[in-house]
């Protein structure tokens, strides 16, 4: 890390808990950049890759804030009594705070998973001046639905056979009002129930539509499993060592563009030695 | 932004120009004020090391919950991100299993330790570690003089294979899935005892001898060690499977008699101790565990609130 950079953890306040945060300052910075990250039983695995491009964006003049949603990982809260309303205000709050930092520069919305349906919403609302997508949920509702359906089909690897559970019969159980456990998670009916209010906004299906839908700058990318594990599946820990960064060059390339960033001999030096 | 929230705290290790960072959850003695590091003073600290979960919360978040609950009950928890892990610096190697069963975490988490313990002025610490994190555990006790106990949660003393055969997968997808596969399993594990007990007691040739060394030095002086197993799917209690080696007794005659070990069977708890079973009796085992070995003020006026709460 070169002189200046430096990264804070810190928590910052929301309604009934604080949020994890980690701000990635550099200084002299050029941009700003909030990290919207993947659903609470995906993070165990984006993590480490994650927090690599925020530190590949800080090393480039870019301030990057990152963060963990209410009731998850180092944040405080109880994850049960949390739905999406819940984040999608967490995601309101932190690029609140981000775009009223001096002094005053372009902020993006950056987007992964279930955090680029939650990014995506946030921006379509007029927040931030570009958007970039990582394989954004295209629904609250279909993306639990799928998670549910590999954590049935685990359970029929690993549980005993009086014990196996279909995502059919786990998705009643929430519907009826009970707590399911999925990955260390409890989901409640509340979840399930809030999940069906959520959206890719239709803009934002893919660059062609987002292009004629929106003035600002918006990328979506479908990222495929050479982007394991910042998307699944996820059959080895050794992905963890994975070299993303062809795509972290790739991206920042069209962000510098995006928000028309002053690439000049100085910053050009700075990211040579980083 | 704050560096403290509710009773957790954000601590930064930076000695030797390795940043390792970390949550503090702090002590709760039934006082108002959660109070500052002060708190830690003159207390045994339990420091929390990474798993092959690749962050300081691990899978499900189950190690947050932990520290949470410990720290309830009037003990100092601090879970470390080791470099390469989490938020801590350094980058993850792609042998990192290997890395973690010959030892090679031992010694930075030892320094680290050793760091930790003369900022927050404790008396010593309970390396506390699960899976993977418990090798680690276990090599770097020998290195740590501030090493007072472990807690190991379903440790394992063989050398296993990273990635296996995709036609090894499918086989045990099959034996998993059917009837027919399941019965396959089942002779498959017959056989596995046959030849075990041909070999009469012998280690299997994958035991990781360098970590069972390190056990046998640390088992043997005395050291209070909490040992958890998580059941298998195919036996009960702290037993293994049909044909495999049974370690859990091997590490017992390994520490002698005079040894300080406790073993415990987890029931209802998977791997990750994340499911809502495992989070229970994980909590229950540790925290009697502690009462026993290392009653602090903080804990019994913890636990004094506590009976006088539900009284």
């Amino acid at each position: 890390m070169k002189d200046g950079q430096e990264e804070q953890a810190g928590y910052f306040e929301v309604p009934g808990a604080h949020l994890y945060t980690v701000l990635h300052r550099t200084p002299d910075p050029l941009a700003r950049v909030l990290l919207v990250g993947s659903f609470a039983h995906e993070r165990h695995v984006s993590w480490r890759p994650w927090a690599r491009w925020a530190r590949y964006l800080a090393a480039r003049g870019i301030e990057v804030l990152r963060f963990d949603y209410r009731g998850v990982g180092e944040s405080t809260g109880v994850f049960e009594e949390l739905c999406f309303s819940d984040w999608l205000e967490d995601v309101r709050l932190l690029a609140k705070w981000l775009s009223d930092r001096t002094p005053r520069l372009p902020l993006l919305l950056h987007g992964l998973g279930i955090g680029g349906l939650l990014a995506g919403t946030c921006f379509h609302e007029g927040t931030g001046d570009a958007l970039l997508l990582w394989s954004p949920a295209s629904s609250a509702n279909k993306f639990l639905r799928a998670g549910l359906g590999r954590w049935a089909n685990l359970g029929q690897l690993l549980e005993s056979s009086s014990s196996r559970q279909t995502a059919s019969g786990l998705i009643e159980q929430m519907e009826q009002g009970s707590l399911i456990e999925v990955e260390g998670y409890l989901w409640s009916g509340r979840l399930w129930r809030d999940s069906f209010h959520f959206e890719l906004p239709s803009g934002l299906a893919d660059n062609e539509a987002a292009s004629e839908r929106y003035v600002k700058p918006v990328r979506v990318v479908q990222l495929g499993k050479d982007a394991a594990p910042l998307v699944g599946p996820h059959p080895g820990f050794a992905e963890e060592a994975n070299d993303l960064s062809w795509l972290y060059a790739e991206n920042f390339a069209w962000m510098a563009g995006a928000l028309a960033l002053p690439m000049g001999e100085k910053d050009e030096a700075r990211c040579a030695v980083a | 932004m704050k560096r403290a929230a509710q009773s957790r705290e954000l601590i930064e290790l930076k000695a030797n120009g390795t940043t390792v960072r970390g949550t503090l959850h702090r002590a709760h003695n039934g006082a108002a004020d959660p109070g500052s590091n002060d708190r830690a003073q003159g207390q045994v600290g339990i420091v929390f090391l990474n798993s092959m979960s690749s962050t300081r919360a691990a899978y499900g978040d189950s190690a947050v919950h932990l520290a949470d609950a410990i720290a309830e009950c009037g003990y100092t928890v601090f879970r470390l991100d080791l470099p390469g892990y989490g938020d801590s610096d350094g980058d993850m190697p792609a042998d990192l299993l290997d890395i973690v069963n010959r030892g090679g975490l031992a010694s930075i988490a030892a320094a680290k330790i050793a760091e930790l313990a003369s900022r927050f002025e404790l008396t010593g610490v309970i390396l506390q570690g699960h899976c993977a994190g418990a090798v680690t555990a276990i090599h770097a006790s020998r290195a740590c003089k501030e090493c007072r106990g472990l807690i190991l949660m379903a440790p394992y003393f063989h050398l296993p294979q990273i990635v296996r055969s995709k036609a090894r997968r499918q086989l045990s997808d099959w034996a998993l899935k059917s009837k027919f596969g399941g019965r396959f399993s089942n002779v498959f594990d017959r056989l596995k005892a046959l030849r075990l007990k041909l070999r009469t007691g012998k280690l299997p040739e994958n035991a990781n001898k360098s970590l069972l060394d390190s056990w046998k030095e640390v088992a043997s002086t005395r050291l209070p060690i909490l040992v958890v197993v998580p059941p298998d799917r195919k036996s009960t209690g702290v037993q293994p499977r049909l044909g495999e080696f049974d370690y859990i007794a091997h590490i017992v005659r390994l520490a002698g008699p005079r040894s300080r070990i406790t073993i415990k069977a987890a029931d209802g708890a998977d791997h990750s101790f994340s499911n809502r079973s495992g989070r229970a009796a994980i909590r229950e085992v540790t925290e009697n565990w502690l009462h026993c070995n290392f009653p602090q003020k903080a804990a019994q006026a913890a636990q004094s609130e506590v009976s006088a709460l539900s009284a």
